[in-house]
């Protein structure tokens, strides 16, 4: 376990490891702050990337905080199965902490197979099974032979790290216990693994359809309506593109090195990086026709999407926002409200890496003043004031402190309802924009009520 | 008679660690930081929970627990989190909250807060309560109930002054299956008995919306002084059973006699509570309770045809199960096939069931098959959505609704309240079959 947290926290490709000394890296993987905190823990993380897998149970081995208060809330979209809503937990009490848990956990994996015949069962370890030396890898094997289903291990205590930690946690799993166990029936032409993308809201099934009329086959999908057994055999797959840029690099770099797979990273988010990704994919593939097929084809959907914008565009025009989300987003997303016409006062820069940052400085042309440190909710409104900016993006968590705020508001993050990804999700993000923008609900509520008016 | 089902695990859970509980109490005082000694992720995953569920800014932080070394542990960054929130956010108090991990490893509270005490006197002003909320024992209902008892064992001054001529002020100690609505009704009833009322914790005045400015922490909830007032009160009124710990430590402590409620919701207990009032204060009932009541009997007369024959089931934390579980059996007169709770606690175990289940949604599932419609929180859309059953969304969390909490289902308000929502389901049902 503790080789396993080295290993993935000096990931060579990680770019904010390659530029560090060796004392930097010795810190790799930045340390929350006690008292001034936000975001999860590696056990989040890890569930993120795997519990989207809906085919397959997932049993959380420890104390109730870690499922009570976390399952049946994925905005992920899946058709494969249903247990991404379900909760499974061993739901430890003092005696089976006292005396040891694995004989539950066993029977847990046994009455849930039995019950629900899942394709596959992962069990995740927390913080506190892992301290009291719960060994699921041994009883995921155990279990393995005996049911015969797969029965995957995931390291994930919550102290070991942050959610991105997690997200690697998950991406060792698969690596070491899902891919290349078992052969396709037939390869396709082009068979990509599509890695870092969780169908959130349905993002995939907007651009789905772009690569089904490339013909480029999304052999395996990790983890977005995925089904377990296509994640098996993801070692055929020709390429990987990596969606977001920082959390599941280590998996595509270890995909190369072992199955010899070659990777890139890619982003949906906005008609530009939607036609980099989609020809930088095809240039990968080594086909020039599929290149030629690309550019086609993003000609044809800007022509089609900017038609169907042009009611919405007007609205939008120089509109400023700020934006306060993280990692590929806090970059990718300013280029998709570009495309609209937007102009973005500020972005954030947490959980960016520096090659994240050097592209948030390469849209406000290298003015820092575009850099947003962390923030709580009152400095992010005091920014929205000083730069007199119409709007917010942020993620959920900030939702509430823009209505106390009276601004408006759009949500980019995982339990949102709404996708924004590729031609369909640009569409969508403009009509989200515009229908916050134009509400009259905020006119009606900054209006002072009639006892503070007065009569002068 | 109530049924353990024999499983090695939860399926579904219903339950909810008492770290939840703890925080939403905490959330119900006023400048006070909820502070979860453990790894970030069960304070994160807490924050949107109940963010989802209130709709609200829901303040807490996190000691972020991090590595090995520190689980083998010191206390430094139990420490620094303290140092860092006062720093921060220089709120009242602190609600400390423990969790599995720090229980597990055995962190001495007391040593290391009386520790933090000798290194930085400059905090001493800022009093910290701390809960020992373990998430491998009880409920969320148990954390409520801890955070509450622990805030006034910490914070109720020692020798309290006592004024015995007004017999006016009344301590109310708010169970957490009670909405912002629930509260407003009760706190307005007292008051117009001439009464004046500290509610603890108030999350109706905290959670329940408020757009006048932005916080970082709580605020409007119960604050420090009344904290400190209460114990100059006369009276005690617990709602819940598991605000009778609460209550206890207000008797022994201060003197305070109390009368617990293990429901409001009904008219037996609407009438109960008035009736005592009618008695504590001498005062004329006020016309608007008059008039409320009678909507509440006329809206359980209009509604009774179609409650006949119907069949339901329930799961929540014990005191919202045995609230609602009474009312709709014994008083709208619709069966109940499966009660499903999550600890040994209040008066449950009283219901008329077919089952009376220590369990979670799972077991929900498989023991309300003759149920016409379901009584949980949006953790069972997925499950009614397979079974074709009507959901009535109560407990927590409710993430897919708005409103739920300016529901009341206390006092008359609550019986008219109910008697159209549960009479709407029911005349539905009877609608759909009649075509």
């Amino acid at each position: 376990m503790r080789l396993a947290i080295q290993q993935l926290t000096e990931e060579p490709s990680c770019d904010h490891n390659q530029k560090k000394t060796a004392e930097q890296k010795k810190n790799a993987c930045k340390k929350p702050t006690p008292g001034a905190t936000a975001g999860g823990c590696a056990f989040d993380g890890a569930q993120i990337v795997l519990v989207p897998i809906a085919d397959a149970a997932h049993i959380i081995h420890g104390p109730m905080t870690c499922t009570g208060q976390s399952y049946n809330n994925r905005g992920t979209r899946t058709d494969k199965g249903s247990f991404h809503q379900y909760g499974f937990t061993t739901d430890l009490s003092e005696l089976d902490i006292v005396f040891g848990a694995e004989k539950k956990l066993k029977e847990s994996v046994r009455y849930v197979v039995e019950k629900f015949s899942p394709k596959a069962v992962f069990i995740y370890s927390t913080c506190v099974t892992a301290m009291s030396g719960e060994d699921i890898g041994a009883v995921s094997k155990e279990m393995q032979e005996e049911l015969k289903v797969p029965v995957i291990p995931v390291d994930s205590p919550g102290f070991s790290g942050s959610k991105n930690l997690g997200n690697k946690f998950a991406g060792f799993s698969l690596i070491n216990h899902v891919i290349g166990t078992r052969e396709p029936e037939k390869i396709p032409m082009f068979p990509i693994n599509l890695i870092g993308e969780y169908n959130i809201a349905g993002e995939l099934y907007q651009v789905e359809p772009l690569f089904e009329e490339l013909g480029i086959t999304l052999f395996s999908k990790m983890t977005g309506n995925a089904g377990y057994d296509e994640i098996c055999h993801a070692h055929r797959s020709k390429l990987s593109v990596v969606i977001c840029s920082q959390a599941l690099i280590s998996l595509a770099r270890q995909m190369k090195d072992k199955y010899e797979i070659p990777f890139m990273e890619g982003s949906f988010y906005g008609m530009g990086e939607t036609r980099k990704t989609l020809v930088k994919i095809a240039e990968n593939l080594g086909s020039d026709i599929l290149k030629k097929r690309a550019e086609e084809l993003c000609d044809r959907k800007e022509k089609e999407t900017y038609e169907k914008l042009a009611p919405y565009l007007p609205i939008l025009k120089g509109k400023r926002v700020l934006v306060y989300t993280g990692g590929v987003k806090s970059w990718s997303v300013l280029n998709q409200l570009e495309e609209l016409g937007m102009e973005v006062v500020k972005s954030s820069t947490r959980k960016s890496t520096e090659d994240d940052i050097a592209r948030i400085l390469e849209y406000f042309e290298g003015n820092e003043d575009g850099l947003m440190p962390k923030g709580d909710g009152k400095t992010i409104l005091n920014l929205m004031k000083q730069y007199d900016a119409h709007l917010l993006l942020a993620g959920g968590r900030n939702m509430y402190n823009a209505m106390k705020g009276k601004v408006p508001f759009v949500d980019v993050n995982q339990e949102r309802h709404f996708a924004f990804a590729g031609y369909d999700g640009t569409l969508e993000l403009a009509r989200r924009l515009v229908y916050t923008l134009t509400s009259p609900v905020f006119e009606v509520t900054t209006r002072p009520a009639p006892w503070e008016v007065s009569f002068g | 008679m109530v049924k353990i089902i024999e499983k090695p695990l939860a399926v579904n859970p219903l339950k909810k660690s008492q770290i939840m509980g703890a925080i939403t109490a905490f959330l119900g005082m006023h400048r006070v930081m909820p502070l979860v000694h453990g790894a970030q992720g069960c304070m994160a995953f807490t924050k949107n929970f109940l963010t989802q569920h209130f709709r609200e800014v829901t303040p807490m932080q996190s000691t972020a627990v991090f590595d090995i070394a520190t689980i083998i542990g010191d206390d430094s960054n139990l420490h620094q989190g303290i140092a860092n929130v006062i720093d921060k956010q220089n709120p009242d108090f602190i609600g400390l909250v423990t969790t599995g991990m720090t229980e597990v490893r055995g962190d001495d509270m007391k040593g290391s807060m009386f520790r933090f005490r000798e290194k930085y006197p400059q905090y001493a002003e800022t009093p910290v309560v701390s809960v020992t909320t373990p998430d491998f024992k009880g409920d969320a209902e148990t954390g409520f109930a801890s955070a509450v008892s622990a805030t006034l064992a910490a914070l109720l001054p020692i020798e309290p002054v006592r004024d015995y001529r007004t017999r006016k002020l009344i301590n109310i100690l708010a169970g957490m299956h009670l909405n912002a609505a629930d509260i407003d009704w009760i706190r307005r009833v007292f008051e117009d008995f001439g009464l004046e009322v500290i509610v603890l914790p108030d999350i109706s005045s905290s959670m329940g919306g408020q757009v006048t400015r932005f916080y970082t922490l709580p605020e409007e909830g119960t604050t420090i002084d009344m904290i400190h007032r209460m114990a100059q009160a006369d009276f005690t009124i617990a709602i819940g059973g598991c605000m009778e710990q609460a209550a206890d430590i207000l008797l022994e402590k201060c003197c305070i006699p109390y009368k617990k409620f293990d429901s409001l919701t009904g008219i037996t207990y609407s009438d109960e509570l008035i009736s005592w009032l009618m008695d504590y204060t001498g005062r004329p009932v006020p016309k608007w309770l008059k008039v409320q009541r009678q909507r509440g009997v006329d809206a359980l007369l209009d509604a009774h045809f179609s409650f006949g024959g119907k069949v339901f089931s329930i799961a929540a934390e014990p005191d919202l199960l045995y609230s609602l579980g009474n009312f709709i059996t014994r008083e709208m007169g619709i069966k109940l096939e499966c009660a499903v709770t999550t600890a040994r606690s209040g008066a449950f175990e009283e219901l008329e069931a077919e089952n009376i289940i220590m369990g979670d949604l799972g077991d929900l599932e498989e023991y309300s098959k003759k149920s016409d419609f379901i009584l949980a929180n949006s953790n069972a859309v997925p499950m009614c959505h397979r079974t074709h059953q009507p959901l009535y969304k109560i407990g927590f969390p409710i993430k897919d609704q708005f409103g739920h909490f300016h529901r009341a289902f206390v006092g008359y308000a609550g019986v008219m309240q109910l008697a159209f929502d549960i009479g709407n389901i029911c005349l539905s049902l009877d609608i759909e079959k009649s075509h």
